[in-house]
């Protein structure tokens, strides 16, 4: 039992790290504040972390989390999970899954997507697809795939995808909780009301202290699920995501006030976010059956 | 990163749980941890894991230990507490009360206590709280006043877990009276005969556990009972409290308690009621949020980096867990629930225990909050 980054894992995220700082931390979280996509930072990336390298389920996660907490407008998670998914598919534009609407985030930016085709999941090339972008609230782009005329490129192992989407959503999650916490205790310091920093009322600190033990612990089940690869620790990890963003989503809104809805504090990345992610990851009773007829693994009596 | 178990803290996991499944009478089963506080059964069972190696192996050597992994402590603590922890309150010797001795504790109370400990064999109580000193345990008054080689200590405890059979009595005092808050608190190891020593069961609801309150009248022990220096005892208590919190890990019996219910719920029909699945899952998932918290907690305590931050997020999933499988299985039951004995009855009540224990809830997100905001003045 280890919970620091081994050398490898620590240099994996100080490359992503300086990619995004090469491109600028702001200038990306500035295209994330309207909802927009940063194709040149996406790019980047994929060239820079190729999913088709043979970087195992804890370093995918790990990456997605990363970039959420960083605030990116990119594709690359999704890409992460892929190349877990179909490591014989050659990607080489930025990706996206489409839901079991036809909706998708990056749908009209991406150019491969994830998709249902009767029983089996296949990637296919956006090119040919018929495309609409969606008005969303939500700080992400999304538009409607219907991917009939795509062409396909290759068969997804639908088991490694439904593994790995639920653990890159849920490491998503878990950055974008931990961002927006710090955001919103940011604002907490610094914002005076009724003479004092609003960080001083005990009724608001004992709430983000309650979003920080959410927050944190989906971060480590996330990593534990991913490092152990079951299916009730996923199932757990996906649960406990969903939840902990429903949780933050109105907490941080009403805590930071009126300039939770404004792009100029940037609070609403965060926030905004996490309810995308958290519709992305499926309904809590959807969640709720696949853990519980998800078997403990061998040996647990007691939730181990 | 890795989240996974030694081959050698399988194996021990494996050979702890063997023996518990043979050691443990069947009633046990349904047992809250701490209804059965400690018995002969107890004691026999404390000295039993004792002889097998099993009890203080993650302890040093030196002091009756094995320099196992200290994985271990956590790796125990879930198999027994989730058993219903029959090794009464000898659990406090091994998570605090010994790894307090052997850090501050002089030559001759490492060698009067903790070859005891080591065996299995002494029972203690914790004497911290105060009526006017709970939630805010440096606001205690008990003093302990220096006459020559002595200190009289007068003072009064309340809500003392195990002190009815407890041999010995961890009780904090204050030895400097111009102080106030951390400073000048000391520690005292002090046997329960010692005379002006007083326990009386504090009559409650609370018919899984018993409270005691202590009174101590005149009551002269010798200097050589302190553990560490005069008027220093805050730091030894601090790391005492952090153990407590986490020493329990009571994710382990909810997670239990879930798949109980899981296993009962095709016979009962509780998978057509409305909202269960997503309540079993929610309490499945929180009794997994607390574990990971409290695994996190004990890296940061193997790497001897501080752990405050992360005892404190711990204890609160922990509490969170608790209330979330307590609420479950008391509905579910129904009127059975106002048993004694059932599953909900007990459940609600250590789940309510759990937010007060090793200090309120509220004090663990005051202290994550310390963190993540600054002080709050």
């Amino acid at each position: 039992m280890d919970f620091d980054l081994n050398d490898d894992q620590a240099a994996l995220l100080a490359r992503i790290d300086t990619v995004v700082a090469d491109h600028g931390v702001q200038r990306a979280f500035d295209v994330s504040r309207t909802g927009g996509y940063d194709a040149d930072l996406d790019t980047r990336l994929y060239a820079t972390v190729d999913p088709a390298q043979p970087f195992d389920l804890l370093d995918r996660v790990l990456v997605a989390d990363r970039l959420a907490e960083s605030g990116t407008a990119t594709t690359h998670a999704m890409g992460l999970a892929l190349g877990l998914a179909a490591p014989d598919v050659m990607i080489t534009g930025p990706v996206t899954a489409v839901g079991p609407t036809g909706l998708a985030r990056f749908g009209a930016q991406a150019r491969f997507a994830v998709v249902g085709q009767g029983d089996e999941l296949r990637v296919v090339d956006l090119t040919a697809a018929t495309v609409e972008p969606v008005r969303s609230g939500f700080v992400y782009p999304y538009a409607r795939i219907d991917a009939a005329g795509a062409r396909t490129v290759g068969a997804v192992d639908e088991q490694e995808w439904d593994r790995a989407i639920a653990l890159v959503r849920s490491a998503e999650v878990a950055g974008l909780a931990a961002a927006a916490i710090a955001r919103t205790a940011e604002h907490l310091k610094n914002r005076v009301q009724f003479g004092r920093p609003l960080a001083t009322l005990q009724a608001l600190r004992h709430r983000m202290s309650e979003l920080a033990v959410s927050a944190e612990a989906t971060r480590w089940l996330v990593r534990e699920a991913a490092y152990t690869g079951t299916p009730r620790a996923i199932a757990v990890a996906a649960q406990y995501a969903q939840q902990t963003a429903a949780t933050i989503v109105p907490e941080v809104v009403q805590i930071g006030g009126a300039r939770s809805f404004a792009h100029e504090f940037g609070q609403h990345v965060g926030a905004f976010r996490l309810e995308a992610l958290r519709l992305e990851l499926g309904r809590p009773d959807v969640l709720a059956r696949k853990l519980n007829a998800s078997p403990l693994p061998a040996g647990a009596s007691n939730g181990k | 990163m890795e989240f996974g178990w030694t081959e050698a803290e399988l194996a021990f996991r494996a050979e702890l749980s063997g023996f518990i499944a043979e050691a443990l009478p069947e009633e046990w089963a349904t047992l809250i941890p701490g209804e059965h506080a400690d018995t002969s059964f107890t004691r026999r069972f404390s000295r039993a894991l004792a002889e097998r190696g099993m009890f203080v192996s993650h302890w040093p050597s030196e002091y009756g230990g094995a320099d196992a992994s200290p994985w271990r402590f956590i790796i125990s603590g879930e198999e027994l507490w989730a058993a219903g922890e029959p090794r009464g309150s000898q659990y406090m010797n091994v998570n605090w009360i010994g790894p307090a001795i052997f850090s501050s504790g002089s030559a001759a109370q490492k060698e009067e206590h903790l070859k005891r400990i080591a065996t299995g064999d002494v029972t203690w109580c914790q004497g911290f709280s105060e009526p006017g000193a709970g939630t805010d345990l440096a606001a205690l008054n008990t003093s302990a006043v220096r006459d020559g080689d002595d200190y009289i200590i007068n003072g009064e405890k309340i809500w003392t877990s195990y002190a009815q059979v407890a041999e010995f009595c961890f009780i904090l005092a204050r030895t400097d009276p111009d102080s106030v808050g951390t400073k000048g608190i000391s520690i005292f190891l002090v046997p329960t005969t010692t005379p002006g020593y007083k326990a009386e069961v504090i009559p409650s609801v609370l018919d899984i556990h018993e409270y005691n309150r202590l009174t101590f009248t005149d009551m002269r022990v010798p200097s050589s009972c302190r553990l560490g220096e005069e008027n220093e005892g805050w730091e030894v208590i601090r790391r005492a409290l952090a153990h407590e919190r986490i020493g329990g890990p009571r994710y382990a019996r909810a997670a239990l308690v879930c798949e109980r219910i899981a296993a009962r719920a095709e016979a009962k029909g509780w998978w057509q009621l409305d909202g269960f699945a997503s309540r079993l899952a929610s309490a499945r998932a929180a009794c997994a949020a607390a574990r990971i918290l409290v695994y996190q907690a004990l890296d940061d305590r193997v790497k001897a980096r501080p752990d405050d931050l992360s005892v404190s997020l711990s204890r609160v999933a922990i509490v969170r867990c608790e209330r979330l499988v307590a609420e479950l299985a008391l509905d579910l039951d129904g009127e059975e629930s106002l048993v004694v004995g059932s599953i909900g009855h007990g459940q609600i009540k250590t789940s309510m225990i759990a937010g007060l224990g090793g200090g309120s809830a509220e004090v663990q997100l005051n202290l994550i909050s310390r963190i993540l905001l600054g002080s709050a003045r």
